[in-house]
């Protein structure tokens, strides 16, 4: 079983696994499989496989029936055969929701069935047989679609995005980014601190180059993310930039602790020994280095040195990028990073307890100064986060409770203005 | 002087003007009158080589910089990367800081293990006021010299030696256009080669697990861009992998599957094996999957560690063989690559684990990490000795691949080298 338990089930292979576990109680189980994939395709639209489905809802909630909606909008329902009285009246009414598609119509005709109805306890091995064929299918087909999709998503990319970036155009960017005044591309993003009031409190905040911006600006038209490789060639570029502007930056008036991304090559490049010998040691203390996992393991032994170094010089460093999967591969204690940043996905929550146990222990083991969630959207992240132990969140949702708190804290002003002016008059009154 | 870490091996190959023949000039100039000085002598030499890095070494020499301003110091950077530090009147409590600091920033090496309290590997202290310390140094010193003298002449013999894969102008956004797009058109064909990589069980003869194949990267350079040194960008020679993965399959798709006697194993891009060419090839290998091994860089694989996971799974489904490539014996420290659930992982042996070959600690952690990955999923690359497979076995690892072991299928008669018929798979 070497991919189960990474990627969310289908609802084929849950079937197959409910199938095999129902075997002990299969002698007083009943299967009906309503064949909607028959139906035209107009009738077999996402919104009448659900409102089908629905029927079934009262007897999966008291636990006499499980449902399964496959991919093809067929449906299997295995309930306990005392229900069957009940479940033939819902198929009554399921087939008059298609009661104009042939299918309904013209049942019985050229072997065309609405559904087929199984004894689990004499039929099971055909059962078992006929979900694994399901399942193979469904299986199938998912790898045909991924191909197709390549071409399918490369295209929409391409209309969305822009053109994908080659070589060529590599090269030009970096030539156009020499020259480019970057510092109006910086974008700022804080990390904080949120309460469970959901209040923001600014610990620190990252700074980064806007990619969509510097698109629109040096080269419109082309997708610079599209190839992982070059792009990740053009962060070098970018590095030194933003290092030499960063030099220059108290024009650009950053105030308290700041982050960014950095490749491992450029921290041990000259560029970094300038802009280290620019800061004083007390600044060094009030930046976080911020590494990508893969630039991390692409030259490990340069990481271990730059570690080293950076951190002697009293610099912080953040691992970055974790998901999902590359939390149970890569340990951010045994890398010698100080903190380590989480992208939120809804996966995260998807993992169940496992995920988040795992999550927990490192919570716990690292403290609350370690771990941060980023690319929060939503509230759910907060959520999810603070279920686990963190309390740093970074991201759009973030972003959005600062503006808000601001918005409080000017309302909280306006207030106590009112309030003062109103004493004041109150007392002249007096 | 020490702070231009740039001005080392290549710049300065007049053997008058190197650091160490400053050094002796100095200590001749101070010979007469040596009253305060000493001279304190780093063996970074004595790295590993992987932290042996001309860059490394001049950002170690930096950490001296505050000590070199603020006092009668001066720091020498030797060819062959030992520094030396002479200084007059300045207090050893002083420099101490200074040491510990050149000691954190190799920390992962074993050099400055401190484990040992009564030797210190990475310093040599000379009290040049002595008359013995201060022979002793000068004869340190000539030798340095003499060292310095032979490297320069390897390194002016390397410059006018043909290029090897790794000499030449670096590979620059400019020059990859041009070089991809011969990369699509040159014969590709005969610049394939094989090594096998062998299963060896005690009492009994070889099995072969599978022939790896994979592109003769200089022949392939001379080919594309004689000039040009491809490994200077790690990300850009990624780049082109993508560009070879699709010629390499064309050609490994000409191959009859049914007949083929021994699995083969190919190296790809994650994203290769998800795209469309892959598809294609897996219609031509048909039902012979178990006949192929992919191979997946560990950079590839951190990348994106979703796609890796469809892949391998998709592979492993329809019967083909997975193996995680380029992990750095040291890098298994660092994450857990049983859970990358591949079907092997491939470690390169290398001058690390020679230099950890006497060192009982490291040896008993590495060990322990084969066990934990499970010795059955371990290949150990690149054993170009007999005493590399020595040690591979002493671990409990049984599958070797590299120059020594071509050279023992060799020998093998061909008759004892059978394939390896039970092959794992990867389901479980």
């Amino acid at each position: 079983m070497a991919n189960a338990t990474d990627k969310i089930p289908s609802q084929e292979k849950l079937l197959v696994d409910y199938m095999q576990r129902l075997e002990k109680h299969k002698n007083d189980r009943f299967l009906v499989h309503v064949h909607l994939s028959k139906l035209k395709p107009f009738n077999r639209r996402d919104q009448h496989v659900r409102t089908a489905a629905g029927h079934f809802d009262p007897y999966v909630k008291d636990m006499s029936g499980q449902l399964f909606a496959l991919k093809n909008a067929d449906l299997f329902f295995v309930f306990k055969k005392e229900i069957k009285p009940q479940v033939e009246t819902i198929l009554q009414k399921v087939r008059f929701l298609f009661g104009d598609d042939p299918l309904v119509e013209e049942e019985g005709k050229d072997g065309r069935t609405f559904a087929t109805w199984y004894d689990a306890g004499d039929q099971y091995d055909e059962i078992v047989q006929l979900v694994h064929g399901m399942a193979d299918a469904e299986e199938k087909r998912q790898t045909e679609v991924r191909s197709r999709m390549d071409a399918r998503q490369k295209l929409k990319e391409k209309q969305k995005k822009g053109e994908p970036l080659t070589p060529s155009v590599l090269a030009k960017v970096e030539e156009s980014l020499s020259r480019a005044d970057l510092s109006n591309l910086v974008r700022r993003q804080f990390i904080c601190r949120v309460d469970s009031k959901m209040v923001p409190e600014q610990l620190f905040s990252e700074l980064f180059i806007s990619i969509q911006d510097l698109r629109e600006t040096i080269l419109p038209g082309v997708n610079l993310v599209a190839n992982r490789w070059l792009f990740q060639h053009l962060t070098e570029t970018l590095d030194r930039r933003v290092l030499s502007m960063l030099m220059k930056t108290d024009a650009v008036s950053i105030s308290g602790d700041i982050s960014f991304n950095i490749n491992v090559k450029t921290l041990l490049s000259e560029q970094f020994q300038v802009f280290d010998d620019n800061l004083s040691a007390a600044r060094r203390g009030a930046i976080v280095i911020e590494l990508q996992k893969e630039d991390i393991f692409s030259d490990l032994a340069s990481y271990l040195f730059a570690r080293e170094f950076v951190q002697a010089k009293g610099y912080r460093l953040c691992l970055d990028g974790l998901t999902v999967e590359t939390l149970q591969v890569i340990d951010r204690e045994r890398l010698g990073a100080d903190m380590a940043k989480l992208v939120w996905h809804p996966n995260l929550v998807d993992g169940g307890d496992a995920i988040t146990a795992l999550i927990k222990g490192f919570v716990e083991r690292d403290g609350p100064d370690a771990w941060i969630l980023c690319r929060c959207d939503n509230r759910e992240a907060i959520d999810f986060g603070r279920s686990v132990g963190i309390d740093m969140f970074q991201g759009r949702y973030v972003e959005n409770l600062i503006a808000e708190d601001g918005r409080r804290r000017d309302l909280l002003k306006l207030k106590r203005r009112i309030e003062r002016s109103s004493e004041n008059l109150s007392e002249e009154e007096e | 002087m020490a702070h231009d870490y740039k001005v080392g091996m290549a710049e300065t190959l007049d053997k008058s003007l190197t650091q160490e023949a400053v050094l002796l000039d100095k200590l001749t100039r101070i010979e007469g009158n040596a009253s305060g000085y000493f001279a304190v002598h780093m063996h970074l030499s004595r790295l590993r080589a992987s932290n042996r890095q001309a860059h490394f070494i001049g950002i170690a020499s930096r950490l001296f910089d505050n000590l070199v301003n603020g006092n009668d110091a001066v720091l020498y950077v030797m060819m062959n990367q030992d520094m030396i530090l002479i200084c007059h009147d300045v207090l050893v409590e002083e420099i101490d800081p200074y040491i510990e600091k050149l000691r954190g920033v190799f920390a992962e090496d074993p050099l400055v293990d401190t484990a040992d309290e009564f030797e210190d590997h990475l310093c040599t202290w000379y009290d040049l006021a002595s008359k013995e310390d201060f022979a002793a140094f000068f004869s340190v010193a000539s030798e340095l010299s003499v060292t310095a003298e032979r490297i320069i002449d390897e390194l002016k013999q390397k410059k006018d030696d043909a290029d090897g894969p790794a000499g030449g102008d670096p590979l620059t956004a400019k020059n990859l256009a041009a070089i991809n797009q011969q990369l699509q058109v040159t014969r590709i064909a005969d610049l394939i080669r094989q090594q096998t990589c062998v299963h060896i069980s005690l009492g009994q003869s070889g099995a072969i697990v599978f022939r790896e194949h994979f592109i003769a990267m200089s022949e392939l350079k001379d080919r594309v861009a004689p000039g040009v040194n491809l490994f200077t960008s790690a990300w850009l020679f990624q780049y082109l992998t993508e560009t070879l993965d699709k010629r390499v399959l064309a050609v490994i798709g000409r191959k009859n599957f049914a007949e083929l006697k021994e699995p083969i194993s190919l190296n790809l891009n994650i994203g290769t094996v998800l795209s469309r060419d892959f598809g294609n090839f897996m219609r031509l290998v048909d039902d012979y999957a178990s006949k192929l091994v992919v191979e997946f860089q560990i950079v590839d694989i951190f990348a994106d560690m979703n796609s890796y996971g469809y892949a391998r799974d998709m592979l492993q489904s329809k019967g083909y063989r997975v193996v995680v490539d380029g992990v750095n014996p040291n890098a298994l420290q660092f994450f857990d690559p049983a859970t990358l659930r591949s079907d092997f992982i491939k470690v390169a042996w290398g001058k690390e684990f020679e230099e950890d070959a006497d060192n009982s600690v490291r040896l008993a952690m590495f060990k322990e990490t084969v066990q934990h990955a499970g010795p059955e999923s371990m290949i150990l690359a690149r054993v170009d000795s007999e005493k590399a497979l020595k040690w591979g076995l002493s671990l409990g690892i049984t599958r070797f691949q590299g120059y020594f072991i071509d050279k023992l299928v060799n020998a093998m008669s061909k008759t004892r080298v059978v394939p390896q018929a039970k092959a794992k798979t990867g389901a479980n």
